[in-house]
């Protein structure tokens, strides 16, 4: 008897989806010649999303981590490179995939994220590409009060011209590729600041509630800092996701216009009515530390009340925060964390400082490491609405942090000690809970009472492993109906 | 007055870290692996990491006594370079024993046919030539690991020392075939 296929419609028209099983991040231990590598990914409730792991030896039907005999291209090639080894902890080290200043908005620099949609828990990228993804790595700016973290902004040192801007997806290869090889999607912001001001990498914050895109000028002759604010900019993630966004109110002709000086976005970029500059700080950054670092990159919060924070990784000094009032005055130096040597992008841009969070956009939390390349840290956490902020630092010559946003509110924080029987040491910290109980520039204790034997590790022995920031849709947990409207 | 926190490897053993704080840091308590005490510190006078606390873990004492900070700055570093730089060797030494495994994995089929041609032929020539390549490759082994640990003194000198011996030992001694 022939079946006969009927098209019904839905019974049910829309479902919720919980937003807490997509993935979070993925632990990633690599002994690749002798005891395999890979990844464990997990959701928001550290239940298991996915696994992706290699055996040495390609025994057990898992795939070859160790050169030769079929593996991968990049674990044949790169085999037993520190830039993909778990094997040892940062220490001075500048290579070590547990670095801390391996992860931040844009995931981890040597390795590849999952998403919501990924059938694996992550891989790796060549030697080479790690030092593209650092570009983006650097210039990324913060985005706060975001539903949708699916983009990415960024800024590029631009002289005394100002910044070059560009909007894209929250990836740093497309960054890579569009900003670099072919040159496309950016354009300038003007300087608004006096003479000798400079753009800076990677130094500005967009509020999306306020609609306001902070960006930090840096002094070249006395070393201080003047935030500028843009009021009712144009939507940045409509930018970053419509190709067109650009040159859509442009009249469509014939004859070329400029790739970096046509459409509304840069006109508005160009007019200085559209700013508020705030005062100018009276801390000259020279006084920490020469390097690029301190100069040129700023870990910027702008916030609700109008209120401006930035971390700033000072090598060999360690950090500063500075915050500014509601009104443009500045408030002044609020920390400066010291202990020992440390380097910023000026021994490479994927050194220095980072910038996470959480998925409501509310705490952003910037850190860098307080011993040579990628050990020790230096951490603040801000609270978005008011600039209130806290504070930890860990003089800790071995080990790298790692940490990456989950549920809500909260982060993951992560430690590079040994795994080889407890697995991953890791805590995770409900910001939106400290940030209330509290004060304000108060330190908190982050490596205290990690827990253990929960979260596993790909590999058998001594390792010290990292983790990778999930790419997850972070506007599932503002509206967890679907099918939803994309705005 | 500051507050300094002691932190440890998990099974308590090492020190990981000393840092000063201007308070007991909210959530800090003492465990097996972290220890907090008052102590007078003053960084005109004392690098933070030249501190180290008594088994009791109740008193703080400078491991350089009567050294200036630059001096005690020097002397913590040099330690920990050294500690750093034994532990990269005992990794380095594994990644060239790990070669041999590799190489040897290389005979699977080779082991199958020479056993397979010795038994039609009455001898065992062919496992001995298996025999000697084995032992070749771990002759090999051994005397790159000899030269690593005898040449290789410093940090600097590790990263450049190559630990591959494999490709080039592969070059001269091909996998034994038969057919």
């Amino acid at each position: 008897m022939a079946r006969t296929i009927t098209t019904k419609a839905s019974a049910v028209s829309t479902r919720t989806q919980d937003p807490y099983t997509q993935p979070a991040f993925a632990v990633y231990g690599s002994h690749a010649s002798s005891h395999g590598s890979g990844f464990i990914c997990y959701n928001h409730n550290l239940e298991i999303h996915s696994v992706f792991t290699g055996d040495s030896n390609q025994s057990y039907s898992r795939f070859r981590t160790q050169s030769g005999g079929g593996a991968p291209e990049f674990y044949n090639h790169y085999n037993n490179s520190a830039y993909m080894e778990c094997h040892t902890q940062p220490g001075s080290g500048a290579e070590r995939c547990n670095n801390t200043c391996n992860t931040g908005y844009l995931g981890h620099q040597n390795l590849v994220s999952p998403t919501e949609y990924s059938s694996s828990a992550g891989y790796i990228v060549a030697d080479d590409g790690r030092h593209r993804k650092a570009q983006a790595f650097r210039d990324v700016m913060t985005i706060v009060n975001e539903e949708n973290q699916d983009y990415a902004i960024f800024g590029h040192h631009n002289g005394g011209s100002g910044t070059l801007f560009s909007a894209g997806t929250r990836s740093a290869m497309r960054y890579y590729g569009e900003f670099s090889v072919t040159g496309i999607r950016r354009f300038n912001i003007i300087r608004t600041g006096g003479a000798n001001n400079q753009g800076c990498y990677g130094s500005g914050c967009y509020n999306v509630k306020t609609k306001k895109l902070a960006i930090i000028e840096y002094n070249s002759s006395t070393g201080r800092l003047t935030p500028t604010v843009w009021n009712n900019v144009p939507d940045l993630r409509s930018l970053a996701l419509n190709g067109e966004a650009q040159y859509s109110g442009l009249t469509q002709r014939s004859a070329a216009y400029s790739g970096e000086t046509g459409g509304p976005i840069y006109q508005f970029f160009q007019n200085s009515a559209n700013c508020t500059v705030y005062n100018t700080g009276t801390h000259n950054l020279n006084d920490y530390s020469g390097s690029d670092e301190s100069r040129y990159r700023h870990q910027t919060v702008l916030c609700d009340n109008g209120k401006i924070v930035t971390f700033t990784m000072t090598p060999s000094n360690g950090c500063v925060v500075h915050r500014w009032n509601a009104d443009g005055t500045y408030e002044g130096e609020v920390w400066n964390g010291t202990w020992t040597t440390s380097y910023g992008f000026g021994h490479g841009n994927r050194f220095g400082s980072r910038w996470q969070v959480t998925t409501s956009g509310k705490y952003v939390w910037a850190y860098c490491p307080s011993y040579y390349y990628g050990a020790g840290v230096y951490w603040v956490c801000i609270r978005v609405s008011d600039g209130k902020f806290i504070k930890f630092q860990s003089n800790d010559s071995t080990n790298g942090r790692a940490s990456a946003p989950i549920g809500m509110n909260s982060m993951i924080w992560t430690y590079t000690e040994n795994s080889d029987g407890p697995g991953l040491y890791y805590k995770i910290w409900e910001l939106d809970y400290y940030l209330a109980i509290l004060n304000d520039n108060q330190t908190v204790s982050l490596d205290d009472n990690y827990s253990a034997y929960i979260l596993d590790c790909p590999t058998n022995t001594t390792n010290y492993p990292t983790i990778v920031p999930a790419m997850y849709d972070t506007s599932m947990f503002h509206n967890n109906t679907i099918p939803r409207t994309i705005k | 007055m500051a507050f300094l926190i002691f932190t440890y490897t998990p099974d308590g053993g090492k020190l990981n870290s000393v840092t000063p704080y201007d308070d007991i840091p909210y959530g800090f308590e003492n465990q097996d692996n972290a220890a907090g005490v008052e102590y007078n510190y003053n960084p005109e006078v004392e690098f933070i990491s030249a501190l180290v606390l008594s088994e009791d873990r109740k008193t703080v004492t400078n491991k350089y006594p009567g050294k200036t900070v630059e001096e005690q700055k020097e002397l913590w570093q040099q330690e920990i370079d050294q500690e750093e730089f034994s532990h990269d060797l005992n990794i380095s030494v594994g990644i060239i024993k790990a070669q041999v495994r590799s190489l040897i994995e290389k005979l699977r089929f080779a082991e199958l046919r020479a056993k397979e041609l010795d038994a039609i032929n009455q001898n065992t020539d062919n496992q001995t030539i298996l025999a000697r390549w084995r032992s070749a490759v771990r002759d090999a082994n051994n005397s790159h690991e000899q030269l690593l640990l005898s040449s290789v003194t410093t940090k600097e000198e590790l990263d450049q020392f190559n630990l591959n011996w494999s490709t080039k030992f592969l070059s001269e001694n091909p996998v034994p075939e038969f057919d």
